[in-house]
């Protein structure tokens, strides 16, 4: 048997999620990296020559990649995608969890090795997280682009609850992975999936962030994101804003989206949170309200509506605002807790004891105050006689970042290197050598 | 295969494992992993019972991840007699570090494959749960 035998050169891990890259060297207790999947785009015919002008002096290179072949510009990295430039798109190449983009995919691959690690890929093994739900098709795809173009020493693939579920020390667990794009429910056995047991959900960060934009329309609040504002004047609370607007004529849809997005993030960490049991308006009408500055000057203090969004990942038919309209089928999908019930109404009864003392909570939509208080709220009647245990990393990094650190961990113990697909198995056999070697 | 670390197994953990099984031997096995590399026996214990083995567990290993292995005794109701149940679990320390619990966590089902004739296999992450495990096996004679 030919195994790649080099365990003196650290391997490269890279997790590649729906709203942050995470990319770091294996072993370390945390990414070395960590920047937005989102990229800026710029057609062919919209390039402008940078002598010329604009945006790319505002930014200086680091981020900013230049293909020189076509002449349609990516633009990656957290700061390099904030800054306006004109007919720029905000574009993200995954779809629930899935890599739909390739050549996107290959932008953030080149950014994250050369630009961010500064490494060359043919020195080293690459270990790549995937999504629990990831088809046979996307799994050769990127066994291929590791090798073909990047040329790697060594490569393997894990799925994110496997990863998760090793990361908290538990081989058999149910992983409530709540991220921006999904949140999914996985029972995991042993280090397996058990693929029928698989809930998942579109309601998650991003349609609670989209939820809380409409709010913010039905509450008659404007949302002027940081880039249109160039200077703004104390105001009393719920007084208009004052603030000189930026003149940004040519700024796609895409960007302004990108943009309200940010306000919206930093809404959801500091304002909403989660009830701590079954919603109660009454109760929730007595607690005190949150005030929230806007980025162009305009505060004011929200009441309920800070417990109403969250609400929706417990209740998404009952809470959402205008549901016709998200391009979700909201009516046919359960909350957090009937998604578990779901989950384990599959496995065997035997198991059940195992998995409700084994609850694995991850993903950023999971961090609101009080969630975890809540699913427990919920889960531990309808279980009686069981004892229901849920597991959540304190540390934000540990939680937020959870796959990549089991990658990490699991691709730098000294056994691991017999397990890599070589170049030489590679070779040998062909892409189709992942679905044998990474199960 | 599924996900793992790749780590193997002395033999002699097989062997230590049937002195318990067949010749009883021994109440309880305490395994741990050498140099990230193998699964050997830590050591052996004849205590016989089980919350008095618990307690050692939780006392010494705050912060170590084992794989333990316990002949649990008990009585049938009615004077029917005695009858015993072999428990593996996964010890897996509330104070441990990350690297441990990842390292046996993705090497568990190396060992737990080569063990033949466990009635139950299941997952311990603080004292309390050694008090559930219990109670679950019993209630399932």
């Amino acid at each position: 048997m030919s195994t790649f035998g080099g365990d003196e050169v650290s391997a490269i891990v890279l997790d590649v999620g729906s709203c942050w890259t995470r990319a770091g060297y294996a072993g370390e207790d945390s990414p070395k990296t960590v920047f937005p999947t989102y990229y800026g785009y710029i057609p062919e015919n919209r390039v402008i020559n940078k002598s010329k002008l604009g945006a790319s002096d505002l930014g200086g290179g680091e981020g900013s990649q230049q293909v020189e072949k076509k002449t349609e510009k990516y633009v990656m990295g957290d700061s390099e995608i904030s800054v306006w430039r004109e007919y720029m798109e905000i574009r993200n190449p995954l779809k629930d969890g899935l890599i739909q983009d390739w050549d996107a995919l290959e932008h953030i691959w080149d950014y994250a090795l050369s630009k961010r690690l500064s490494v060359n890929p043919v020195e080293h093994p690459l270990l790549v997280t995937e999504a629990a739900w990831s088809t046979r098709e996307i799994r050769e795809t990127l066994t291929e682009l590791a090798f073909e173009k990047y040329n790697c020493l060594a490569f393997y693939t894990v799925k994110n609850p496997v990863l998760t579920a090793f990361a908290s020390g538990r081989p058999t667990a149910i992983v409530l992975d709540s991220g921006a794009a999904t949140t999914s429910v996985v029972p995991v056995f042993d280090g397996y999936v058990l693929k029928k047991g698989m809930q998942r959900s579109p309601i998650a960060g991003d349609f609670l962030s989209d939820q809380i934009l409409r709010q913010f329309e039905q509450q008659k609040i404007t949302l002027n994101p940081q880039y249109l504002v160039a200077n703004k004047s104390f105001t009393e609370p719920d007084t208009p804003a004052v603030f000189t607007k930026r003149d940004r004529s040519n700024t796609t849809d895409s960007f302004h989206r990108f943009q309200a997005m940010k306000v919206i993030h930093e809404y959801k960490e500091t304002v909403c949170q989660v009830f701590e049991s079954t919603y109660n308006e009454a109760i929730i009408a007595s607690r005190p309200m949150k005030s929230f500055e806007f980025p162009d000057g305009f505060n004011t203090s929200f009441g309920p509506e800070r417990y109403k969004v969250p609400e929706i990942l417990f209740r998404p038919p009952e809470f959402t605002i205008q549901p016709q309209e998200t391009g979700v089928d909201v009516g046919s999908y359960v909350g957090i807790p009937g998604m578990i019930y779901n989950c384990l109404a599959t496995c065997d009864v035997d198991m059940r004891a195992n998995f409700l003392a084994n609850l694995v909570c991850t993903g950023g939509s999971t961090l609101f105050p009080n969630f975890i208080d809540r699913v427990y709220q919920e889960l531990n009647p309808s279980f009686p006689g069981h004892r229901v245990k849920i597991h959540a990393p304190v540390n934000s990094v540990e939680r937020k970042c959870s796959a990549w650190l089991g990658g990490s961990i699991l691709a730098s113990l000294g056994t691991f290197h017999q397990l890599w697909i070589s170049r030489k198995e590679y070779d040998d056999h062909g892409k189709v050598i992942v679905e044998k070697k990474c199960e | 295969m599924s996900a793992g670390s790749g780590a193997s197994v002395s033999d002699k953990c097989i062997e230590t494992f049937q002195e318990l099984k067949l010749r009883k031997k021994y109440k309880g096995i305490i395994f741990k992993i050498e140099n990230e590399k193998e699964v050997v026996v830590e050591s052996t214990s004849d205590e016989p019972d089980f919350d008095t083995f618990a307690s050692y567990i939780s006392e010494n290993y705050q912060d170590k991840p084992r794989y333990v292995v316990y002949d649990l005794e008990f009585e049938l109701s009615e004077g029917e007699g005695k009858r015993s149940k072999i428990i593996f679990f996964l010890w897996n320390a509330p104070g441990s570090r990350i690297r441990e619990r990842t390292l046996y966590t993705s090497s568990k089902a190396y060992l737990r494959l080569k063990l033949n004739g466990i009635s139950a296999d299941v997952q311990i992450n603080d004292y309390d749960d050694f008090a559930t495990v219990k109670e679950n096996i019993l209630n399932s004679k």
